[in-house]
């Protein structure tokens, strides 16, 4: 039996995603297992750069598959890749991170701890220098309408291609284009002032951390 | 200015094997939808009301176990054991024979409608000639001798006379 579980698990990794999520919709876990395997750390990545925090990106990685099991009759397949559809569902919930948060508290507390790793290990000091350089990015990103949030993060960041921000985000390709143009050199324009400003600032023994 | 993001980092492990055991749980528990959910809890409160009803009905309701004899009441009283309002009837039968009164209802509804019985009256009164007699609504409550008594009244008269229904 166990054999015959692990050739099952092993054949749905040559499985298309839109295949394993017909076979979720029929109740089938392992198939929605193999769909977080492969698009955990997508999803994951891409919660901490909007959120600037890597436990609260884990607690939001749970809520994007919760919610898109939720809200199931919903999903519709843009391409073939399930990311699209998972990173729309990720930026709902990083716009409501609290109440998402809270909606499946019940679920998340039972899962371990959050970067339950030593304080002092490597992997551990590097998390918290992600957490302080992506918080410096935030300041600038969190100017931006939300719109160019959403198609900088996930054209720049996430790696989607225009056709697959569009349909996450429900506009034309063509506006993501133009949105993404924009966005960057919004951020860059914005970059550019935050560092004037620091470089013309005084100096103080108690200045910004760096 | 490129922006320069953290690089990019893995779930952590024993977080990762929980939250997909978690998921792989919820996905295999077969939950019915939040529409059939919604259809199972008023199938059940529908079912559970019409037990209710059938249950205090049944519990309100008390066969007739003596057909010897009825009583056909023309008002809706009890009066004492041998003084009422109305007369009782009994069916001729066979010589030796014990006949049932199977119907008492339409035994009484037949004495109304010959005017042997009116409103408020003890016992068999003398008809009058050519006038209509109408029958009152009558319901059969079951006495506590175990006979039937038929009341003009509905099926609440049996409840406020303390009686049960009569039953088959």
């Amino acid at each position: 039996m166990v054999a015959g579980h692990n050739e099952i698990v092993k054949g749905y990794e040559t499985l298309p995603d839109e295949e394993l999520w017909a076979r979720a919709r029929s109740h089938d876990g392992d198939a929605f297992g193999e769909l977080f395997e492969r698009h955990a750390d997508a999803v994951y990545n891409h919660c901490f750069r909007r959120t600037g925090s890597w436990s609260v990106a884990e607690d939001l990685t749970s809520v994007v598959f919760l919610e898109t099991w939720r809200q199931r009759q919903q999903v519709a397949f843009h391409g073939e890749s399930f990311l699209p559809w998972l990173l729309a569902v990720a930026n709902n919930a990083i716009r409501n991170t609290n109440r998402s948060i809270r909606r499946y508290g019940r679920l998340l507390a039972k899962l371990p701890n959050p970067v339950a790793i030593p304080d002092q290990s490597e992997e551990a000091i590097g998390r918290i220098d992600d957490e302080r350089a992506m918080r410096g990015v935030l300041d600038a990103f969190n100017q931006l309408s939300v719109l160019d949030q959403e198609v900088l993060s996930l054209c720049d960041w996430a790696g989607l291609s225009y056709e697959e921000a569009a349909a996450a985000l429900d506009v034309p390709p063509g506006t993501v284009r133009s949105r993404l143009f924009r966005a960057r050199a919004r951020l860059r324009e914005v970059l550019t002032a935050g560092a004037q400003d620091e470089s013309e600032a005084p100096e103080t023994p108690k200045g910004r951390e760096s | 200015m490129i922006v320069q993001l953290p690089p990019s980092r893995s779930l952590p492990t024993n977080r990762r094997y929980a939250a997909r055991r978690q998921l792989e749980e919820t996905v295999g528990t077969k939950k019915a939808s939040p529409r059939r959910r919604r259809l199972i809890l008023l199938v059940a409160i529908a079912l559970i009301v019409a037990s209710a009803v059938a249950g205090i009905a049944l519990l309100r309701t008390a066969p007739v176990t003596d057909k010897r004899t009825a009583r056909c009441y023309t008002l809706a009283k009890l009066g004492s054991d041998k003084t009422f309002s109305g007369t009782t009837i009994g069916v001729a039968g066979p010589p030796g024979s014990v006949a049932q009164v199977d119907d008492a209802i339409s035994s009484c509804s037949d004495l109304w409608r010959q005017g042997f019985l009116v409103p408020g009256a003890s016992g068999i009164q003398r008809p009058k000639p050519d006038t209509s007699n109408p029958v009152p609504p009558l319901i059969a409550c079951t006495l506590v001798d175990g006979r039937a008594g038929i009341f003009p009244g509905d099926s609440n008269t049996c409840a406020t006379l303390g009686l049960p229904l009569a039953g088959q």
